[in-house]
C-alpha cells in the first residue's frame, strides 16, 4: 500500500510541476498552419481578371481576413515565406467592410456568419477570391470553402461564384475540388 | 522503488527538455507544410480539436489508432501485423494455435485481459476470455481503423478491458466508392477484397466489406528435445490457413432528428498444423482449429436537442471453435474440442454535450448475457479408437450482467483544465456487484500541449473455464475477480505534421487468476487467485511529416513480476523499439522502411519454476514500395523481413526456443479505388 502511495505522490509532484511549466501562451491551432499553407497554394491555381491590381506593383497582394482572425500568425508567416506575381503579400484584417474592396483574397470567418450576406453583397463582381470554413457557406456564394474530410481536409468550390467575380480556377485544382451549385435564393 | 525513481527523474528530465510548442514552431510548420503540394496537403491528417469526436490530446486513455494508410505501409497481412508498431505491445503465440496480444507486461500463460471490441461489440469470449482465435483472422481490409487502448479500460468497455482493449472499427464510409485489392507473396500467402459504399437516398447508405486471405503449406521446421529420450529432433508445422471476413452495414444520417446503424458480420478461419500446447514440447506439438463467428447489432438513435441524444443498441453473436491437438503428456492421445457460445446484450446510452457547467456526459444502462452452449471432448488413441465423448464441466454455463455507466468530462479554465471522471457499477449473476472507478486530469499548456494524470480501476471477473476447469486444469467456483490499479503520467504535443507522446505507468493488479502447479510436477492443475503483481514502464511515441518525408518512432521499457514470488513475467520484451522513415519520391512513388526490435525476452512466461531461456534481440525490417499509377490504380510491394533474419517470438505456452517469426517473403499486389 504504501508502495502505490508513494508512487502517486510522485506523479502528483511530476503532474503539477509540469503545469508550472507550462505557463506558455496560446500558440497558432495547428488546423488553421494548414488552412494558411492551403490558401498560399490557391494562389499558384488562380487567375485574377487582367488589369486587377493583384498584377500592380504598387499595391501588392492582399489577403484580408474579415472577422475574427483565427490563424494566430500562420497565415502572415505563410504570406511572409511566399510572392505573389514576385510582389509580396500581405495579410490584413478588415473590421469595417468598405475596406473588404481593397483585397484580392478574402477569408471570411466563421465568427462573421449573421453578417455573410453584407460580406458577399460587398463582393459581388468584385474580383476578390472569397474564402471560407464553415459548413454551407459555398452554396451561399463563397468561392472556396474548406470542410473536414475523414481526418484531414478537403475544399470544395462555387464555380458560379469564381465566374461572377471574374476569377479563372485552374483545372488541376477544379479537380481535387468537391463542385457545389450555389443554392440561387438565398443571397 | 529505486526504479520507478529513475523512471521519474527520466521522465522529469526528458519533458523539461522539451522545448515548449509556442509559436516559434510554427514558422517551421508553415515552411514544411508550404514544400508540400496541394495534392500532398489534402493527405495530411489534421491536428485541430474541432474534427475530432475524441480529440487525442484529450482522450481519457492512453490510446493509438492505427489507420489503413499506417498498416499498408508497414505491409500488415493479418489483424496482429497491424498492432506490431506500438509500443509496449507484444505478440506471443499461445496454446491451440493463438497468437496472444500482451500490453505493458503481464505475459501470462493464460493470455486474458484484453478486450477486443468490433464495431464496439466485446467479443473476447466467455469461455476463454479472449479474442485470440477470431481477431488474428479479421480481414484487415474490412476495417477502417483499430484502437489500441494501453491501460485499463474496464470503466468503458467492461471487465474484460483490463490490461487494455483493441478497438476493430469496421468499413464504412460517408462518400460513394468502390475498391478492390488482390496480393500474392512467394511463401504462397495470398489476398484479395472488394468494398462498396453507396448512398440509397439522401437518407440511407450502405456499407459492404468483404476479403479473404490464406496460405498454403509452409513446412517450418522446429527444434525441440524428445522428452522420451533427451535428444534434440526435429518435426514440422504446415501454418496453413484460410480465413475470410465479410462485413454488410446500412444506416441513416446522423443529422437527422431519428437514425439508425445496423450491421451483419461473420469471420471464419481455418488453419492447419499450427503450434500446439507448447509445454513437454513433442512431435505431436501441432493443433488444428477452425473458428466461425456470425454477428448482428442494430441501434437507433434519436436527438433530442442540440447537443443531446439517446441511442438504444442490441447485439447478439455466436462463436464456434472446434480445436484438434495432439496432448504429449497423455502418450500423444488426440483430443478434439467443440465450443459454441453466445452473447446478447440491449443497452440505452444518453449523452449530452453540455448537461451541467461545461460538463459533457453519457450514461448507460446494459444488460448482457453470455452462455457456453456446447463445450465437448473427444479424446481417441492412435490407433483412432474413441476413449472419451463428454461434455466438458463449462457446458451450459451461463453468466448475466447489468451495468450502469457514467462518462463526464467537465472543463475549467477556458478549458485548459479538464476533469475526466467516471464508474462502471456491474451487477454479476455469479459474482455479485462491483464498481469500477475512472479519474483524468488534462491540463492544456498551450492548444497543441497537455500533460495529463490518469487513474483507473479495472476488474476482471473469472472466465468460465477458472470457474469451471478444463480436464486438467481444476475449476474453483470460490475464485475472486481480480483487481488492477493503474496511474499514469502523460505528456503530449502535436502540432500539423508532428506527434509526441511520452507516457509513465504503474500498475499493481491484486488476486490475480492463475493456473498453479499444487501437484509439483510443473504442470499446472488448479486455478485459484494468487497474490500481487505489478508492472511499471515507460512509453515514448514520435511521428513525424517533414517535406517527403515521414518518421514514427516509438520505444517502451516495460518491468512487470510477481511481487509474491519475485518472479518477472520474462515473456514480455523489456525493451520495445520500433523505427520507420518513409520517403515520396515524387506524386506516385513511395518507400516506406519499418524496424520492429525487441529486447530481453525470454522462450516463455517461465511459471511454476519452469526454466527459461533468453531468447535473440528481435530484429524484422519490412519494406514497403507504392506505385500510383493513376488516381484509381496503385501498385504495391513488400518485402517482410528483407534481411531474413532468425527471429523468435516469446511462448506463453512454453514452447522450446520459442517460435520462429516468417522467413523472408515478397508480396506483391494491386489496388483499385473509384
Amino acid at each position: 500500500m504504501m508502495r502505490i502511495h508513494s508512487r502517486t505522490i510522485h506523479l502528483l509532484i511530476l503532474f503539477f510541476s509540469i503545469i508550472s511549466y507550462g505557463g506558455i501562451s496560446y500558440a497558432a491551432s495547428s488546423e488553421y498552419d494548414l488552412k494558411a499553407a492551403f490558401i498560399e497554394k490557391f494562389l499558384h491555381f488562380i487567375k485574377w481578371p487582367a488589369g486587377s491590381t493583384a498584377y500592380e506593383d504598387e499595391t501588392g497582394f492582399t489577403i484580408c481576413i474579415a472577422g475574427i482572425n483565427p490563424f494566430k500568425g500562420s497565415l502572415e508567416q505563410a504570406a511572409r515565406l511566399s510572392r505573389f506575381n514576385n510582389n509580396a503579400i500581405q495579410v490584413k484584417q478588415v473590421a469595417e467592410y468598405d475596406k473588404i474592396t481593397d483585397c484580392h483574397v478574402l477569408f471570411i470567418s466563421s465568427t462573421s456568419d449573421i453578417k455573410l450576406k453584407k460580406i458577399l453583397a460587398l463582393t459581388k463582381g468584385q474580383p476578390i477570391l472569397t474564402i471560407s470554413d464553415s459548413p454551407g457557406y459555398a452554396v451561399d456564394g463563397v468561392i472556396i470553402n474548406f470542410y473536414p474530410r475523414n481526418k484531414s481536409l478537403g475544399f470544395e468550390i462555387n464555380r458560379q461564384a469564381a465566374v461572377a467575380a471574374q476569377i479563372t480556377i485552374s483545372s488541376r485544382l477544379l479537380k481535387l475540388a468537391n463542385i457545389v451549385e450555389p443554392s440561387g435564393d438565398k443571397l | 522503488m529505486v526504479l520507478s525513481r529513475n523512471i521519474f527523474m527520466v521522465l522529469s528530465v526528458g519533458i523539461l527538455l522539451i522545448p515548449p510548442a509556442h509559436a516559434e514552431t510554427s514558422a517551421n510548420e508553415i515552411d514544411d507544410l508550404l514544400s508540400l503540394s496541394i495534392e500532398e496537403l489534402l493527405d495530411v491528417p489534421i491536428t485541430s480539436t474541432a474534427y475530432f469526436e475524441e480529440d487525442w490530446l484529450h482522450a481519457g486513455s492512453t490510446v493509438t489508432v492505427i489507420d489503413e494508410k499506417d498498416w499498408q505501409q508497414r505491409g500488415a497481412r493479418r489483424t496482429q501485423d497491424a498492432l506490431l508498431n506500438q509500443p509496449s505491445l507484444a505478440i506471443s503465440s499461445n496454446f491451440l494455435g493463438q497468437f496472444s496480444t500482451r500490453i505493458r507486461g503481464f505475459s501470462l500463460s493464460t493470455a486474458r485481459g484484453i478486450e477486443t471490441l468490433w464495431d464496439g461489440v466485446p467479443i473476447s469470449s466467455f469461455n476463454l476470455g479472449t479474442a485470440d482465435v477470431d481477431r488474428t483472422n479479421i480481414q484487415l481490409n474490412t476495417l477502417n481503423s483499430i484502437e489500441v487502448i494501453r491501460g485499463p479500460g474496464s470503466a468503458f468497455y467492461g471487465a474484460g478491458a483490463f490490461f487494455g482493449a483493441i478497438s476493430l472499427q469496421a468499413f464504412e464510409s460517408d462518400e460513394d466508392l468502390i475498391s478492390t485489392s488482390i496480393s500474392a507473396a512467394t511463401n504462397g500467402y495470398y489476398n484479395t477484397s472488394a468494398k462498396l459504399s453507396r448512398a440509397l437516398d439522401s437518407n440511407n447508405r450502405m456499407n459492404i466489406a468483404v476479403s479473404t486471405n490464406g496460405q498454403p503449406n509452409q513446412n517450418l521446421q522446429y527444434d525441440y528435445t524428445d522428452t522420451a529420450t533427451g535428444l534434440r529432433a526435429t518435426n514440422e508445422r504446415d501454418y496453413k490457413y484460410n480465413s475470410y471476413t465479410l462485413v454488410a452495414k446500412l444506416n441513416s444520417s446522423p443529422e437527422k432528428e431519428w437514425s439508425y446503424k445496423a450491421g451483419l458480420y461473420y469471420d471464419y478461419n481455418d488453419q492447419n498444423r499450427f503450434h500446439s500446447e507448447g509445454i513437454n514440447t513433442a512431435t505431436s506439438d501441432i493443433s488444428d482449429n477452425r473458428s466461425d463467428m456470425a454477428m448482428g447489432q442494430f441501434s437507433i438513435t434519436r436527438r433530442l436537442d442540440a447537443g443531446s441524444s439517446l441511442e438504444a443498441q442490441a447485439y447478439h453473436w455466436q462463436q464456434v471453435h472446434d480445436f484438434s491437438f495432439t496432448q504429449p503428456q497423455l502418450g500423444g492421445i488426440n483430443a478434439d474440442i467443440h465450443g459454441k457460445e453466445t452473447r446478447s446484450a440491449v443497452k440505452l446510452i444518453y449523452r449530452n454535450d453540455n448537461l451541467f457547467a461545461n460538463t459533457r456526459s453519457s450514461m448507460a444502462f446494459s444488460y448482457r448475457r453470455d452462455k457456453i452452449n456446447e463445450a465437448r471432448r473427444v479424446i481417441s488413441n492412435t490407433a483412432g479408437n474413441i476413449l472419451v465423448d463428454a461434455n466438458l464441466p463449462i457446458a451450459g454455463v451461463d453468466r448475466t450482467i447489468t451495468s450502469f455507466l457514467l462518462d463526464n468530462a467537465t472543463s475549467f479554465m477556458d478549458d485548459r483544465l479538464t476533469l475526466r471522471y467516471g464508474l462502471r457499477f456491474d451487477s454479476y449473476s455469479d459474482f455479485g456487484n462491483q464498481t469500477t472507478p475512472r479519474l483524468g486530469i488534462i491540463y492544456a499548456l498551450n492548444p497543441n500541449e497537455v500533460v495529463k494524470l490518469l487513474y483507473g480501476n479495472a476488474f476482471r471477473a473469472p472466465t468460465a473455464i477458472e470457474v469451471g476447469g478444463t480436464p486438467f486444469i481444476k475449476g474453483r467456483p470460490d475464485i475472486k475477480p481480480e483487481t488492477i490499479d493503474t496511474y499514469e503520467l502523460v505528456y503530449m504535443r502535436q502540432t500539423s505534421n508532428s506527434k509526441l507522446e511520452l507516457v509513465a505507468f504503474y500498475s499493481r493488479w491484486e488476486d490475480a487468476i492463475l493456473s498453479l502447479d499444487t501437484s509439483g510436477n510443473n504442470i499446472p492443475d488448479t486455478f485459484g487467485n494468487v497474490g500481487d503483481n505489478q508492472s511499471e514502464g515507460l512509453e515514448a511515441s514520435y511521428e513525424i511529416y517533414s517535406g517527403n518525408w515521414r518518421h514514427t518512432i516509438n520505444a517502451s521499457y516495460v518491468k512487470s513480476e510477481n511481487t509474491s514470488t519475485n518472479q518477472d513475467y520474462v515473456a514480455f520484451p523489456k525493451y520495445i523499439v520500433n523505427i520507420g522513415t518513409g520517403y515520396r519520391f515524387d506524386q506516385k512513388l513511395s518507400l516506406y522502411v519499418n524496424n520492429r526490435l525487441q529486447f530481453k525476452s525470454q522462450n516463455g512466461p517461465g511459471q511454476n519454476n519452469r526454466s527459461t531461456t533468453s531468447l535473440p534481440t528481435y530484429w524484422r525490417t519490412d519494406v514497403n514500395l507504392t506505385r500510383k499509377y493513376s488516381k484509381k490504380i496503385n501498385l504495391f510491394a513488400n518485402i517482410r523481413n528483407i534481411f531474413n533474419r532468425d527471429n523468435y517470438i516469446s511462448s506463453l505456452g512454453d514452447l522450446e526456443g520459442g517460435l520462429q517469426d516468417e522467413e523472408i517473403s515478397l508480396e506483391v499486389g494491386l489496388r483499385y479505388s473509384d
